[in-house]
């Protein structure tokens, strides 16, 4: 059956490569975000990077990074232009996007 | 006239880690399949939209390569019983996430298990004993 062109495949977006306006890769979609609008669930936020990927297989680690390097980035649903789903590309500089860390493991306060 | 600002929930659903290939579970507990595929409608000027849960080996297959989903399609279309589309799950019917994906719909209405449905229909009910499907009074 032909899909019409407005669908989209959350299972084929994933590990998608994700370019800037210049053409430079800035990572791979890991993780679509849903809120629930009126009575239905909208995609708000797309993320990128290895602390998507981290948080997508619903891990955490130790809070090791490489300094200097950015780990995830949260992309806003109009941040992202999905005309063409096998090359997604932003549709903003990549200084506007809301960079994020992985989790870290937080300390739980012993019960007395 | 304004339009209203649409009410959202602001506890976000994550959609890889909470609902794809997670078992899905009908109101009284039966496993109904697997999330093997989530549609999003996309749309002008406005969020994409979640509209469905796909639940098919085709859509499965389709993540390894389009070739393998393709054949699995055909194969679908070709053998299955009474069926020209896959699965589908519309997300209104979405409950809640996580370890499993719960829905409000019973399975029969899925229509995800008509192969079930075909051989306990064609198969075993003609095995003695097998009528009602196994169980005993």
């Amino acid at each position: 059956m032909a899909e019409k062109k407005t669908e989209c495949r959350v299972e084929l977006l994933l590990g998608r490569r994700v370019r800037a306006q210049d053409g430079r890769v800035i990572g791979r979609i890991e993780e679509l975000r849903a809120e629930r609008e009126n009575s239905y669930y909208v995609v708000t936020e797309f993320h990128l990077g290895p602390s998507a990927l981290i948080e997508a297989l619903a891990v955490r680690h130790l809070g090791l990074t490489l300094p200097g390097r950015v780990h995830g980035y949260r992309v806003r649903w109009d941040q992202l232009d999905l005309n063409d789903l096998l090359h997604p590309r932003l549709t903003c500089p990549v200084e506007q996007l809301e960079r994020f860390a992985a989790p870290r493991r937080t300390r739980r306060s012993t019960a007395a | 006239m304004a339009e209203a600002p649409p009410r959202r929930n602001r506890e976000p659903l994550p959609l890889a880690r909470d609902v794809l290939d997670k078992q899905v579970l009908d109101p009284d507990g039966c496993k109904v399949g697997k999330v093997d595929g989530i549609i999003l409608a996309l749309r002008q000027r406005r969020p994409p939209r979640v509209i469905a849960m796909e639940i098919s080996q085709a859509t499965a297959w389709r993540r390894i390569h389009h070739v393998f989903g393709n054949f699995a399609d055909w194969l679908r279309t070709k053998f299955e019983p009474g069926q020209d589309h896959p699965a589908r799950v519309a997300f209104e019917h979405f409950v809640r996430g996580g370890i499993d994906v719960h829905i409000d719909i019973p399975w029969k209405r899925t229509r995800a298990l008509v192969w079930e449905d075909w051989l306990q229909e064609r198969v075993i009910s003609k095995i003695p004993g097998g009528r009602r499907g196994g169980k005993k009074d």
